[in-house]
């Protein structure tokens, strides 16, 4: 899938960019997988009030989640775009405030069950949004910290139960000789959802319960 | 005559009245277990691996249900049967060990007031 264009009028100069980079006992896979869950948004973290998701496919999601923004205490709503650009890549692109961002995280399996993630976090500032780049640049790493440790169970189990041989909405196999999988995790996307989520159905999304 | 049980140490009985419920990696039959009292003050266990992507159920004493901690799906705290609508899914129930001599099926057993779960092999 082509990546989007977004920030093509805002100056070098005027472009906050961090770069994160992390470590985690669990495959690509389930790293991406994590990514596209949606609906745990705003049950696992606290700093997700409401998530909706307005339209999906198997290379992109449009949603809105509503966002506190930490310190100030202010929601917002936040339009996201997610496109899966190719099997390492997902950029999401999103406007706050009116600043536009985009964020490009690369997942690579480093060894069996293990992957590393590269995060690049792009802000476009134009105008008084420029006044914006240190907070930004304080706030954006933390807020990154709290969301991968709020994360990090999730992938590790996920891991876990992956390799007991666990299928989506199924469970555990029923035999503990048959919960044993050691072949290669795959992402399938959309992630399945039911239609009666509260997060809303969409007809791309194939799943049918 | 009574199959052979394999039993695994869950938490002190005593325990169960001070914490609502326990979670436990049970590693030797690769999964992991929920036990609760219920409101008959009767010992449940299930598995705590939600059919749904695999979260962790937790048990709501308020509201006497179990519930995932990652997509909030709900489960009934006497059957395991899922209580979101129209679905199918419910929480693994264990094959219960049965008592040949009362004709009663259990998946416990209360040893020096310590909770084993308990599975016919």
């Amino acid at each position: 899938m082509a990546e989007n264009f977004v920030g093509h009028n805002t100056p070098k100069k005027n472009i906050l960019e961090i770069d994160i980079r992390r470590k985690i006992a669990c495959c690509a896979a389930v790293a991406m997988w994590n990514y596209w869950d949606q609906e745990h948004l705003d049950v696992v973290h606290p700093g997700y009030t409401n998530v909706e998701i307005i339209y999906e496919n198997k290379e992109c999601m449009l949603s809105f989640r509503d966002v506190e923004i930490p310190l100030f205490g202010i929601k917002v709503t936040t339009p996201i775009m997610m496109q899966q650009i190719d099997e390492e890549t997902i950029v999401t692109t999103a406007v706050q405030f009116g600043i536009k961002s985009k964020t490009t995280v690369t997942i690579k399996d480093t060894k069996k069950d293990n992957c590393e993630l590269h995060m690049n976090y792009k802000f476009y500032l134009n105008g008084w949004q420029k006044i914006l780049k240190p907070l930004l640049k304080n706030l954006i790493p933390k807020w990154n910290e709290t969301v991968w440790v709020e994360d990090l169970p999730l992938k590790l189990r996920r891991q876990k139960v992956m390799r007991y041989n666990f299928k989506d909405f199924y469970g555990l196999p029923d035999k503990i000789e048959d919960r044993n999988y050691e072949g290669k995790i795959k992402l399938s996307l959309p992630i399945p959802r039911l239609k009666i989520s509260p997060r809303g159905g969409t007809p791309e999304n194939p799943f049918k319960y | 005559m009574e199959k052979e049980l394999n039993k695994m140490f869950i938490c002190n009985n005593e325990s169960l009245e001070k914490d609502s419920y326990k979670v436990i990696w049970v590693d030797n039959w690769k999964d992991e277990l929920i036990v609760f009292k219920n409101n008959q003050n009767k010992i449940k266990i299930f598995s705590s691996i939600c059919p749904h992507f695999g979260g962790e159920i937790i048990y709501d004493d308020k509201k006497k249900n179990l519930k995932c901690k990652w997509h909030d799906w709900k489960f009934s705290a006497e059957t395991g049967k899922c209580s979101n609508d129209k679905i199918l899914a419910n929480l693994k129930k264990y094959d219960f060990a049965t008592d040949q001599k009362n004709l009663k099926n259990y998946n416990y057993i209360i040893e020096n007031d310590d909770v084993f779960a308990v599975r016919e092999i």
